[in-house]
């Protein structure tokens, strides 16, 4: 009986893990990445060097708007901060009567300002950003139908997971046995070691990750109560209301001694974000958000004040304990609380993630390679899963490699750059998939991985060719960003060169060898 | 500076339960413990790991320091195994 659950647990884990696998590897790869988003950020726009009060940055920033866009709805406002060094706005155009929003090109409602208040000039880029929202939204496809995917691969994970654990049978006895060049049986214990040693994170970000999206899976409980959701969302994060204007002109106060006192209120915290609705008129709110980066549950709490007195006149925190579980569980997810030394803890997790997704693929195509009636000859499904496999795990590391060098090589003042940039991911990405349909399987793994490490190891070359701040440089000047950057690349170029090596060296002697230990193996 | 101080903690925890481990006393000794020997140093290894908590707790605060700590369960759980891989070589 216990046998057999065992059996069936290893079941339900190989085919939920394989179904949704290599979605699964590319949302811990950008995942991943997404925990330096504002780092790849900065670094994809080296023009910005100079960091700046964040004050003073805001009050220039208003004279911006007030100067550009004094008839706008309102205007947002994030001030720079330690993680990214510009003032970045956007700002909701007013409406016109009888006419339904229009949607709008990004660029003609927001924009980058230095901390005088002034645009910067700088390559038009969507930065760290693209591979956070990949992450959740996929691209090329309707946000909506992405995140039920997503959901759905989350979904898979959890289940995964639990199964995974109950097939494991010996996962204290074999808790630091990881053995190479033995075939299927390093496969496993790679597979157990990544899974076993952070699977306190898998459980949470893969728990975490559906509760972020709750809402849009599960909007019963919000259906039941609510006319809408859009009335759920004013309710729970107030100051959306739209009160009209009164037409009566009235500049805002300084900022400076509201940011002032927001931020004493909430012991010295940051401040993230600010908006001003209807600004210039004597009805002008002035909101002011609390950091999400000062501490684990800090979403939602912010201070209102009258735009033209500056009189406190409301301020809000999350309440009850499910409002405040769910933004603990969104901030352990997203890490936004996270300081440098947790940040990369993160990081190295999400790499363990990967190595874990990425590891439990390969398995899934070793174990059954052995047992094929013509290994030479194997059926269709087995060959769809090889080159998937290949697809997703060199592919994509080498599209990110070529988003980063396109950033380096397109003109700045090319047209659509940000757009083309993104799809150079892609086109790279696909690139890969092709090979590895048109190729031998063994040498399509070689060249695809040689191919990934090649991309990476040029990352720093091309940007030392191409801009004037590299690894170098930034060890003498102090700009670690560039520091860290470099080291990266090389780190992931060197993974991945030594993956290239390995898969050149299996020999079909060595996948045989282990035929005969897979009667050993009872587990995965 | 906290993190350094409590990965060591963590991998030295690690060591200890690998160590007390009959089947990796050959490569980290080249002999096998007598099974007292390999008790004691099992609780050692637990405590240090639990050391490696307290210390992540009073530098980092209680919360922060309570997902620091998986953190660095995992990184010294990862270098036990690299250096046990590294004495096998």
């Amino acid at each position: 009986m216990k046998e057999s659950f065992r059996q069936s647990m290893a079941w339900l884990h190989t085919w939920t893990g394989l179904m949704f696998g290599w979605l699964l590897f590319a949302m811990f790869v950008t995942g991943t990445a997404a925990y330096f988003q504002q780092e790849i950020s900065r670094w994809m726009r080296p023009e910005l060097v100079a960091t700046a009060d964040p004050v003073s940055a805001t009050q220039a920033a208003l004279g911006y708007l007030q100067t550009r866009q004094p008839d706008a709805e309102s205007w947002f406002i994030t001030p720079p901060s330690a993680r990214n060094p510009v003032t970045e706005v956007f700002w909701q155009p007013k409406k016109v009567e009888g006419q339904p929003p229009t949607r709008r090109k990004r660029g003609e409602t927001s924009a980058t300002l230095d901390g005088h208040g002034h645009p910067v000039t700088v390559r038009e880029t969507r930065g760290g950003y693209v591979l956070y929202r990949f992450h959740f939204d996929l691209h090329y496809m309707p946000v909506l139908w992405a995140r039920y995917l997503v959901g759905v691969a989350a979904m898979f994970m959890l289940v995964a997971i639990v199964s995974g654990i109950i097939t494991h049978k010996k996962i204290f006895a074999d808790f630091f046995m990881l053995r190479f060049g033995k075939g299927q049986r390093s496969w496993l214990d790679a597979h157990n070691v990544t899974a076993v040693f952070a699977l306190p994170f898998y459980l949470m970000i893969t728990y975490t990750g559906l509760v972020t999206l709750a809402t849009q899976y599960m909007p019963w409980g919000v259906m039941a109560n609510y006319a809408s959701t859009d009335t759920f969302f004013e309710e729970v994060f107030p100051g959306r209301a739209d009160v009209p204007r009164s037409g009566v002109a009235a500049p805002l106060v300084p900022i400076s001694p509201l940011m002032a006192m927001a931020s004493r209120s909430w012991g010295g915290a940051a401040i993230g974000f600010v908006q001003v609705a209807n600004p210039g008129d004597s009805t002008a709110t002035i909101t002011i958000t609390r950091a999400a980066e000062t501490a684990i549950g800090a979403r939602g709490e912010s201070m209102v004040f009258a735009g033209p007195s500056g009189t406190l006149l409301d301020r809000h925190a999350p309440e009850g304990g499910a409002l405040a579980t769910q933004s603990v569980m969104v901030a352990l997810h997203t890490g936004r609380y996270a300081g440098w030394g947790l940040r990369w803890l993160y990081f190295l997790s999400g790499i363990g993630g990967t190595i874990m997704v990425g590891s439990g693929l390969v398995l899934w195509t070793v174990k059954r390679r052995a047992k094929l009636p013509d290994p030479a000859h194997p059926h269709i499904g087995f060959r769809l899963v090889e080159r998937l496999n290949i697809a997703a795990i060199a592919g994509l590391p080498a599209g990110v490699a070529a988003y980063f060098l396109v950033n380096r090589l397109l003109p700045i003042a090319m047209g659509n750059r940000a757009e083309w940039e993104i799809n150079s991911l892609f086109l790279i990405w696909a690139g890969v998939l092709f090979w590895a349909c048109a190729r031998p399987q063994r040498r399509a793994w070689v060249e695809s991985l040689s191919f990934a490490a090649t991309l990476f190891a040029a990352v720093p070359i091309v940007n030392a060719l191409a801009v004037s701040r590299n690894m170098l440089t930034g060890l003498m000047t102090g700009d670690w960003l560039f520091v860290a950057f470099d080291m990266a690349m090389v780190t992931l170029s060197f993974a991945l060169g030594w993956a290239a090596r390995k898969a050149a060296r299996v020999t079909p002697k060595a996948v045989r060898g282990t035929r005969r230990k897979n009667k050993e193996l009872t587990a995965a | 500076m906290i993190h350094i101080v409590a990965i060591c903690a963590s991998v030295l925890g690690f060591g200890c339960l690998c160590t007390a481990m009959a089947r990796h006393q050959k490569d980290m000794l080249g002999r096998t413990l007598p099974s007292p020997v390999q008790r004691r140093i099992r609780k050692a290894g637990g405590a240090l790991l639990l050391v490696a908590l307290a210390i992540d707790m009073a530098g980092l605060g209680a919360a922060y320091g309570a997902v620091a700590w998986f953190g660095h369960l995992t990184i010294g759980a990862a270098m036990a195994v690299a250096v046990l891989k590294w004495k096998m070589a």
